[in-house]
């Protein structure tokens, strides 16, 4: 059970319909939060599914357990940097309640919720 | 100016040459602590990149710090190639430089000395400089077979439309994709690039993609299945190296079905019905079995293309490499010019610098406008390949890369002495490597300017200067608009610019150099603009204002192309010439053709009995810039190893499997590769990426350069018959056999998840 109002918790929206696996958001990640070479808050996976007209090529990033969703930044009104850098712009950051809302527009989105996406266990 | 929350600097520039890389003007804030890059942030509002980066921009601390880096100027001390240097001054850089140049320039002629740049960043701005004020011509783009890297496709633009286009993505609008003069292009083709992975020549790659999720078809021409063809309307698996029939094909469909645009034909193009003829040599169902794309998606795509309104090219270095590289273009151009689109809004737009101003030039005019007034018309007439290749006579400005090669070998007509490199990694990039070293080893002098120790200056370098990346260095970038400023932000140990350097050098070898500062030589490019350098770098880019004549669209019409003012296209016949009138006064076929690529499973089947795969090499992958990156971990780890990708068949008939080390092998070379298994190839092909060298490794064995060298398997002089294009890069044969063991000492996967 969610304790916690989901106006105060935030999220990431993922549009994988049009991610091209180009990791800028890994990179732009490590950057902010000055990770080690083997730390990532956001991973980057290969999708590959072989329907009967075609085979499907997908990429999905997906925040770790080191996704702080940016908190620094977001704190002063910017975006986290994955968002900020992403190149076709596939990666949204609001509370949950906006981005359940934006999801409903098209198939191929994800909403992740972080660890410290503010919701918390009973 | 200075953040508020922490004094942090904060710093506005442009993404131009190392760091990322790449040809890109991305809008980037620098944000400098104490001195130091504390962070790069895409610039939400530059129309260019509009915030986003590549993850080597985002990479650029790792880059600008690395250990590896070059930080002083050395000099060699023992045998060449043999990693031995002492430190000096730049004080003491500059007077050995000036003293060997300037020998050489008494002994020898100042044409002895070739000035070697890579592919093209601000780097040729500078090279040029100091040539022309030293007195040589011979400004090269060094190991690159055939010019084969976008000069064929600007050739063959530039004879037959009198300028250089390409898609209209908004780019030249401020408010891009939103502009209310902005449309849609229908359908974009896609011919060899694969926007997700680069950003070629002026493009930004996602713009494509932005015009995709906005509703444009994709149709794909490119031997892989990739993130791109799983979105395109038509994907055409393509024979590497078949381009040219490709396209006579679409050309044949198209006429024949009446697909064209009339009235533009009739008005705007010269030599239709000869075309139409030619094309009658290369129906679809011939295509097809040159090709091995079925005929039907010939068709199809064919027909997509020609009935979209407006539609537009993009088109990769692939066509360049074709053996016939400058006929395919002409070929390609001409898609675009008989259905019309051409300066119409979404199909291809003739490209200008912004405000007209050429910080880069591109042209014979621009090069005499900068430097007319110190080369003399015999100095000049001594340019490498103009004696041989009209086209380089005419058109091009540069000497010719495999007639450079040949020349130092015979000496003829004048020796070759010495050579200026700045940013060219030819041991690892340029074709036949091996032979570029017993050339350039024959020199008696050679400086090389490079932000790490290259395999390159490790074998051939006297002395080595440490060059500096976008944000160590100020600059002007007009590739096209806006019209950019790059403000320094940093200095890193005591790296310097190419600017510096070569103005320095030419400045001491030219003591009535027009300018003695680089401000100088910024406001006079600038003039054009009727802005300084230093009120650009305050405003750091500047849009031109709606209706100037560097931005589209439908100059034709309105007598903006041509210098007497007539409406038109600046060739000429004041058309688009379909029938080349160049090509025909140089004694050329003055319309498009297909040859076989002269190393085939058809044109050499004895050969293709030993090695029957075609090789297709150069696929680009985000990670690294040609050679470049090999040493930024994060980098790295998004492509660890030196691959080469075979069908499921192909690797199960060899016994080979995914991670397996492999030699891959034809009669001239080989070398290692890691295998990849994939069917988004035919079984009939293999694809490798390009530009490996291990900077793990020692440097007394260079790095490794030969190790994962797929460029030995590679013939150098192989250029087109008209000097440009050809090299068959992408459409080689090989074989592949299984490798008793790996190459060694090279990181793992977990050695790259280790900080440096």
């Amino acid at each position: 059970m969610i304790r916690m109002s989901s106006e105060k918790v935030h999220g990431l929206l993922i549009d994988y319909e049009w991610c091209t696996g180009c990791h800028a958001c890994e990179i732009a990640c490590k950057q902010i939060n000055d990770l080690r070479h083997d730390q990532w808050g956001i991973v980057v996976n290969q999708l590959i599914q072989r329907r009967n007209d075609k085979t499907v090529i997908d990429f999905i990033p997906i925040p770790t357990d080191l996704c702080n969703l940016c908190e620094p930044l977001t704190s002063q009104g910017k975006s986290p940097s994955c968002v900020h850098h992403c190149p076709p712009k596939v990666i949204e950051f609001g509370t949950i309640d906006e981005l359940a809302e934006r999801q409903k527009r098209k198939p191929k989105q994800a909403l992740w919720t972080p660890r410290a996406s503010g919701l918390q266990k009973k | 100016m200075l953040s508020q929350e922490d004094k942090t600097k904060v710093v506005h520039s442009t993404t131009w040459s190392a760091g990322p890389g790449c040809h890109g003007g991305a809008g980037v804030f620098l944000y400098v602590k104490d001195g130091k890059l504390d962070k790069i942030e895409g610039d939400p509002d530059h129309p260019y990149n509009q915030g986003s980066l590549c993850p080597r921009a985002l990479a650029l601390k790792e880059y600008i710090y690395h250990p590896m880096r070059l930080t002083h100027p050395l000099k060699r001390t023992g045998k060449r190639g043999s990693n031995t240097w002492e430190r000096i001054s730049w004080g003491e850089a500059y007077d050995y430089i000036e003293l060997r140049l300037r020998e050489l320039k008494e002994k020898y002629g100042a044409e002895s000395v070739l000035f070697v740049q890579g592919t093209g960043r601000d780097v040729g701005t500078w090279l040029l400089l100091l040539a022309y004020n030293y007195g040589s011509p011979n400004w090269v783009q060094g190991g690159l077979t055939g010019n084969s890297c976008y000069h064929p496709r600007l050739g063959a633009m530039k004879i037959t439309q009198g300028d250089y286009t390409l898609p209209d993505c908004g780019q030249f609008l401020p408010g891009r994709y939103d502009d209310p003069d902005f449309v849609l292009p229908e359908c974009i083709l896609l011919w060899g690039f694969n926007p997700p992975q680069t950003c070629n020549d002026g493009l930004y790659g996602q713009w494509i993609i932005d015009c995709m999720k906005r509703g444009t078809k994709i149709i794909s021409i490119d031997p892989v299945y990739n993130w791109i063809s799983c979105r395109a309307e038509q994907w055409l698996q393509i024979r590497p190296g078949t381009d040219g029939a490709l396209a006579l094909g679409f050309l044949n469909v198209i006429i024949n079905e009446k697909l064209y645009d009339k009235e533009f034909v009739e008005k705007w193009c010269y030599g239709f019905e000869e075309l139409k003829k030619r094309a009658q040599d290369y129906p679809p169902g011939k295509v097809s079995e040159i090709t091995w794309i079925p005929k039907e998606k010939i068709i199809a795509a064919a027909r997509l293309f020609g009935k979209s309104r407006p539609a537009s090219i993009q088109w990769g270095v692939a066509v360049d490499m074709c053996p016939e590289g400058f006929s395919v273009a002409l070929a390609i151009a001409d898609l675009w010019a008989i259905t019309g689109n051409i300066e119409n809004p979404g199909g291809m737009v003739i490209a200008k610098p912004a405000f007209e101003c050429w910080p880069y030039p591109m042209s014979q005019e621009a090069v005499l406008e900068l430097y007319g007034d110190v080369m003399s018309k015999e100095q000049l007439a001594k340019r490498i390949g103009v004696e041989d290749y009209a086209i380089v006579r005419d058109f091009h400005w540069r000497a010719h890369p495999d007639k450079v090669i040949e020349q130092i070998f015979t000496e003829d007509p004048y020796p070759l002495k010495g050579a200026v490199i700045a940013g060219n990694n030819f041991l690892v990039d340029g074709s036949n490597p091996k032979r570029l070293l017993e050339a350039f080893g024959k020199l008696e002098f050679i400086m090389v300017t490079d932000l790490f120790m290259t395999p390159t200056a490790m074998a051939l370098a006297d002395i080595v200067l440490p060059g500096a990346t976008f944000a160590e260095k100020e600059g002007v970038r007009a590739w096209w608009t806006p019209l950019n400023a790059l403000t320094k932000a940093i200095t890193v140990e005591e790296c310097k610019s190419d600017g510096e350097i070569c103005l320095e050098l030419a400045k001491r070898l030219n003591p009535n150099i027009k300018w003695k500062t680089l401000h100088e030589f910024f406001d006079y490019l600038l003039k054009p603009a009727n802005i300084t350098y230093e009120q650009l770098s305050k405003q750091f880019y500047k849009f031109p204002e709606k209706g100037d004549p560097s931005l589209p669209y439908r100059r034709h019409e309105r007598g903006l192309l041509r210098k007497d003012g007539k409406p038109g296209f600046n060739t000429p016949t004041g058309k688009i010439e379909l029938f080349s009138t160049h090509m025909k006064r140089w004694n050329y076929d003055p319309l498009p053709h297909f040859e076989e690529p002269w190393m085939s499973p058809y044109s050499t089947p004895e050969l293709a009995k030993d090695y029957p795969l075609i090789l297709c090499t150069g696929g680009r992958t985000i990670a690294f810039f040609h050679s470049e990156h090999r040493m930024i971990k994060s980098m790295r780890q998004i492509h660890p190893y030196p691959e080469i990708t075979l069908h499921p068949d192909a690797a199960k008939a060899r016994g080979l499997h995914q991670g397996d080390w492999v030699w891959v092998e034809n009669h001239l070379g080989k070398c290692k590769r890691r295998v990849s298994v994939s069917d988004s190839i035919d079984p009939r092909v293999v694809t490798a990426s390009h530009g490996w060298w291990f900077p793990e490794k020692s440097a007394e064995g260079w790095f490794g350069v030969w190790d994962a060298n797929l460029n030995q398997l590679i013939p150098h002089d192989t250029q087109s018959k008209y000097g440009f294009g050809g090299a068959q890069y992408k459409s080689l044969l090989c074989n592949v056999y299984l490798a008793d063991k790996g190459i060694p000492g090279i990181y793992s996967e977990e050695d790259l998840l280790k900080d440096d």
